[in-house]
Order: C-alpha cells, then sequence, then structure tokens
C-alpha cells in the first residue's frame, strides 16, 4: 500500500509541470472561475437569458474534465518525453497500478475547480442553491470526477502512442465542451451525436448534477449516475488495455528507443 | 552440472523498420546473428563504433526490445517469454540525462523506482541512502534533479540501476559525462560489485576503461561479433600487429613516406612527445623493422624507440578498420 501511494505521489509530483502555487491558482481556481463569468456574460449579452444556473453546472463539470484532462495527459506525454517510461515499462511494477497511479491524484484537482465553478456562480451570479441535495452534488462531483480521469488517462495512453498532446488536447476538450451537454443540450445535438454523446464522460454525470441543484432525490437520478459510473469503468478499461497494448507494440517496434 | 550462464545470445537478430512518407519501408539491420555468453562474475565489456549494436543489444537483454529472431537469456531466463523474471535479477544504467524526474529529489527518484521493483519502504530507504552515499550524492539527496550537472544525474543513474541489488547488471557507457574524478570513482565501484559476486556488462566508447576493467570483451561492428578475448588476447592475437614508437629529434618530409612504403608496415602515424616528434608504426606481428627504420631515420637523430604490445584503442581501431 505505501509502494501504490509512493507511486502515485511520486509519478504525480514528477511529472506535473504546473504543480506549483501560481501554476495551480490560476489553473485549479482563477481558469474556471474566468470561464463561468464569460460564458454567462456572453450568455445574458447575447440572449437576455437570466437563468444560467444551467450554464453554470456544465461548466463545473466541463471544467473538471478539462483540468484533469490537461493534467494527466500532460504527466503521461512527458514520462514518455523525459525518457521515464521506458524504464518503468523494465521493472517489475504492476501494470494496473502504474496506469492508475498517473491519474488519481489529478482527481482532486478536477473537484477542486467543479465546487470552485459553482461557488463562483453562487457569489457572482446568484445561482439558486436552496434547494440543492448536497449528498447528492458531493457525489455525482466525485463521481464526474472518476470518470473524467478514466477517459483521460486512456487519451493520455493515445498521447504516448501518437507521442502528441496539445492537438489532441484541444480536439478532445472541444468534443467535451461541444457534446456533453455542458452548454448544448444533447436533445439538440445532430442525429447520431446525440447517441455518441452518452458515450463521452459527463454527459450522464450532468442529469444527475443539475438535478442535485434543483433538490432532485437520488432515486430520480441514479440511472444518470449508474450510466456514468458505466462509462468511466468503459474507459478504463480500454485505457488499460491500450496502455498495455503499447506497451508490448513499443517493445517490439523500437519505437521508445530514442526516448531512453 | 554446469552453471547456467549469466547472459546468453543465440544468433541473436534485431531489424529496425522504418516506413516513409510514400508508404516505401527502409530495413536497419541493427544486430546480425549474435552469438554471445557471459559467464557469471566478470565484468564484460561490448565494444564496437556507433551504431555497432551495443545499445541494441543491451536494450533486448533488459527487456526493452525485443529480438527479431534468435534467443536471448539472463540467469537462464528467456528475455522475450520470462521478461518477468529478468526483470526481478538485473540493473541497468543508461549513459545521458533523461530517464529521470527532474521535479524529484535524488532520494525521491530512488525511492518511486524502489516502490515500482516493490522494495519494502524500510529497505528502499536504507538502500537509497546506501546508494546515494557510494555514488557521492548524500549531500544533494534532498535536492531537486533539475538542479544537479550532468555528472551528478549520472550518479543518480548508476544508484538507480544498483538499487535494487541486482545479480546482473548493465551499464550503457556509464561515465559518460563524468568528470575524471568521478569517472574513476564509478570505475572502482565495478570490481567490487564482481566482488560480490554479480556480473557486469559494459558498454563504453573509452578503450582504456574496458581494459581496465573488463575480464572479457567482445566487439562488435554491424551487428555482428569481430573479436572476443581478454583485453591481452584481444591486442594480441586478433591485431596481428606490434607497435613500433620512435621519438626523434629532427623531422624530415620523407621519413612519414619512406616508412610507409616499409614492406609489412600497415600504418604510420606522426604525433609529439613534448617538444620531440614521435612516430607510431604499425607492424605485421613477428617482423623485425627496427634496423630498417633506424636507417631511415638516422641513429643519431633517434632520442628513443621501443616495441610493445598495441593498446587496446590500437587493436580496436585496427580490427574495425
Amino acid at each position: 500500500m505505501r509502494n501504490l501511494f509512493a507511486q502515485v505521489y511520486l509519478s504525480y509530483k514528477g511529472l506535473f509541470m504546473w504543480l506549483n502555487v501560481p501554476g495551480y491558482v490560476s489553473n485549479a481556481a482563477l481558469r474556471p472561475i474566468l470561464m463561468v463569468v464569460m460564458v454567462v456574460l456572453v450568455g445574458r449579452f447575447g440572449r437576455n437569458f437570466d437563468s444560467l444556473g444551467e450554464y453554470i453546472i456544465g461548466l463545473a463539470a466541463y471544467s473538471c474534465a478539462y483540468l484533469i484532462l490537461g493534467g494527466v495527459m500532460q504527466s503521461m506525454y512527458y514520462d514518455r518525453g523525459l525518457g521515464t517510461m521506458p524504464l518503468s515499462f523494465a521493472t517489475t511494477a504492476n501494470r494496473v497500478m502504474l496506469y492508475f497511479s498517473r491519474g488519481i491524484l489529478h482527481m482532486p484537482n478536477g473537484i477542486v475547480t467543479a465546487i470552485m465553478s459553482i461557488l463562483a456562480g453562487w457569489l457572482l451570479f446568484d445561482l439558486n442553491v436552496g434547494d440543492t441535495n448536497w449528498s447528492l452534488l458531493m457525489a455525482t462531483i466525485l463521481l464526474i470526477g472518476v470518470s473524467a480521469t478514466t477517459f483521460s488517462l486512456f487519451i493520455g495512453t493515445l498521447s504516448v502512442v501518437f507521442n502528441e498532446w496539445v492537438s489532441l488536447y484541444g480536439f478532445v476538450v472541444g468534443l467535451l465542451f461541444l457534446l456533453t451537454g455542458a452548454i448544448i443540450p444533447v436533445s439538440r445535438l445532430p442525429g447520431l451525436l446525440t447517441e455518441f454523446s452518452f458515450l463521452l464522460p459527463l454527459t450522464n454525470g450532468l442529469f444527475a448534477l443539475r438535478g442535485a441543484i434543483e433538490g432532485t432525490p437520488i432515486a430520480d437520478v441514479w440511472p444518470h449516475l449508474l450510466a456514468e459510473t458505466g462509462v468511466g469503468v468503459l474507459y478504463a478499461i480500454i485505457g488499460l488495455i491500450t496502455f498495455r497494448v503499447f506497451e508490448v507494440y513499443a517493445k517490439r517496434s523500437g519505437i521508445l528507443e530514442a526516448a531512453v | 552440472m554446469e552453471a547456467v550462464a549469466a547472459i546468453q545470445c543465440e544468433n541473436l537478430s534485431r531489424v529496425y523498420v522504418s516506413k516513409g512518407l510514400l508508404g516505401g519501408k527502409q530495413e536497419i539491420h541493427a544486430l546480425n546473428g549474435l552469438n554471445l555468453t557471459v559467464p557469471r562474475g566478470v565484468v564484460f565489456g561490448l565494444l564496437g563504433p556507433n551504431g555497432a549494436g551495443k545499445t541494441t543489444t543491451v536494450r533486448i537483454l533488459t527487456t526493452l526490445l525485443t529480438p527479431t529472431s534468435g534467443s536471448a537469456r539472463v540467469l537462464g531466463y528467456d528475455v522475450d517469454k520470462q521478461a518477468g523474471e529478468v526483470r526481478k535479477h538485473i540493473g541497468f544504467i543508461f549513459g545521458g540525462e533523461r530517464g529521470l524526474y527532474g521535479r524529484l529529489t535524488g532520494k525521491e527518484n530512488l525511492r518511486y523506482f524502489a516502490a515500482l521493483n516493490h522494495m519494502n519502504p524500510g529497505v528502499a530507504s536504507r538502500r537509497a541512502d546506501e546508494m546515494l552515499a557510494l555514488v557521492g550524492l548524500s549531500e544533494r539527496a534532498n535536492s531537486k534533479v533539475e538542479g544537479y550537472s550532468r555528472g551528478m544525474k549520472q550518479r543518480l543513474h548508476i544508484a538507480r540501476g544498483l538499487l535494487t541489488d541486482p545479480e546482473v547488471i548493465f551499464m550503457d557507457e556509464p561515465t559518460i559525462g563524468l568528470d575524471p574524478m568521478g569517472a574513476q570513482e564509478v570505475r572502482g565501484i565495478i570490481p567490487d560489485l564482481v566482488r560480490q559476486g554479480k556480473t557486469v556488462l559494459l558498454t563504453t566508447h573509452y578503450m582504456y576503461e574496458a581494459d581496465e576493467l573488463c575480464h572479457t570483451i567482445a566487439m562488435i561492428n554491424r551487428g555482428e561479433l569481430v573479436a572476443l578475448g581478454t583485453p591481452n588476447e584481444i591486442k594480441r592475437g586478433f591485431t596481428k600487429i606490434s607497435i613500433v614508437e620512435a621519438t626523434i629529434r629532427q623531422i624530415e618530409d620523407r621519413f612519414s613516406a619512406e616508412i610507409s612504403g616499409l614492406e609489412k608496415v600497415r600504418q604510420v602515424e606522426t604525433s609529439a612527445t613534448g617538444p620531440l616528434p614521435k612516430f607510431t608504426i604499425h607492424v605485421e606481428a613477428g617482423a623485425n623493422l627496427n634496423d630498417r627504420i633506424t636507417e631511415i631515420l638516422g641513429s643519431d637523430n633517434i632520442e628513443s624507440m621501443v616495441t610493445r604490445d598495441p593498446t587496446l584503442e590500437e587493436a580496436y581501431v585496427t580490427l574495425l578498420r
């Protein structure tokens, strides 16, 4: 257990490049607040729309995934770039632990960001939290954090495979912004995109999150929680398989040779 | 019963395939049927020019790369099919600045790799301290690695490679980037490891290092073995030359051409020993050309003339030229 903690903590500290006070505050606190302010003001200006709670909740979930995805992708990509990944592959390390240890400590960052976004909505834009089911809210944020983390580990593995993370990151956060219902309701998406959106993290969780703010009891949203859990597990499995396949491929092709 | 060799390679081949933009394939044969047997408890040198296949061999033996054909075993375990077993018994040290977490301290780097290797945390901490002391990094153990000099990073690589107390240690250019004192300290560690019964496979471009440390040397070129033996066997047996060194007072343009023209002279090099010019003449083994050389240079002009065995570096150059 202590070894798992050492792996989790040291890989996080060693690979997370903006893990410093200015970097953390600007990314985990200021950026989500600014995003809420920007989107709400643009929404008000553009549509004279005062009931923007849905936007704020959507942005809270989106910010959570945005931050986790960036941190995990960066960490996994730099593990290859620093030449440390091949050395890890040459150890007897448990591959499941090796894989998930790259994501675990990024999850709290996303949760902090989601909470900061909701806080900004409440303090700056009078988000109504009077009816909130707080336990459901916290459980849903946690669940979104988990599914965003497993999704990020999968995308992070792809960034290792393709040896590129910035453009992939830009593409994926764009997908999450547009297709998860953070801003645009998934029911308004064209055709197959609606179906596809439910295979992304956040989409199902957002229904539960909005329900939690409105005070909906857990019994009414549990199918969404279950679906979000399923999506998280799905990406955990796909990501782990991809990671193992990449390890085997890297040994066969020698693509990590230059990295050592 | 015969003891299992520390390392055994049989017809080991590795081909890298790269694809061009238009889909054309290019094959690079890094290893071509390499056969090697390394007994336990020795320092085995693997020498060769850049691109000879040394690093590819080490990568295969450390389970980082699969061979295209042939087989390799470490302590009897197949590096491809029993990679997990191999990893339990090996340590490896690669030259260069990569392979470390710059944001972590030296000790944290070791703790991380100890955790990956399932070391008991208490043992890992004690062992990390011992290894840091061994490589002279105790005082900087809690400094971030990004502030280390190149030599310090290299020492940390060595500490990492020895952390798990492995039976077989692969050292790929371990003294690269170290200052002379640091390199000497590292060279001082290697005989101690062998005294503890460990086996070291060493690649290096420094011939004096191989000469000083290795019990056996394999020279490879273009993925093939070109010489195998003790340093002295390589120097004497494989090169079939002896060296005549003549230090003279005055040099004339004709000297070099006339000596080169002598039968059984393979090569003539000119250098200087202090203010005096020096000829290093490679002569076929068994040929005695001292009188002819004295005649050309002039007996009054010769300050000193000695015949000696070639150095390992000269043997290397002759073999791989």
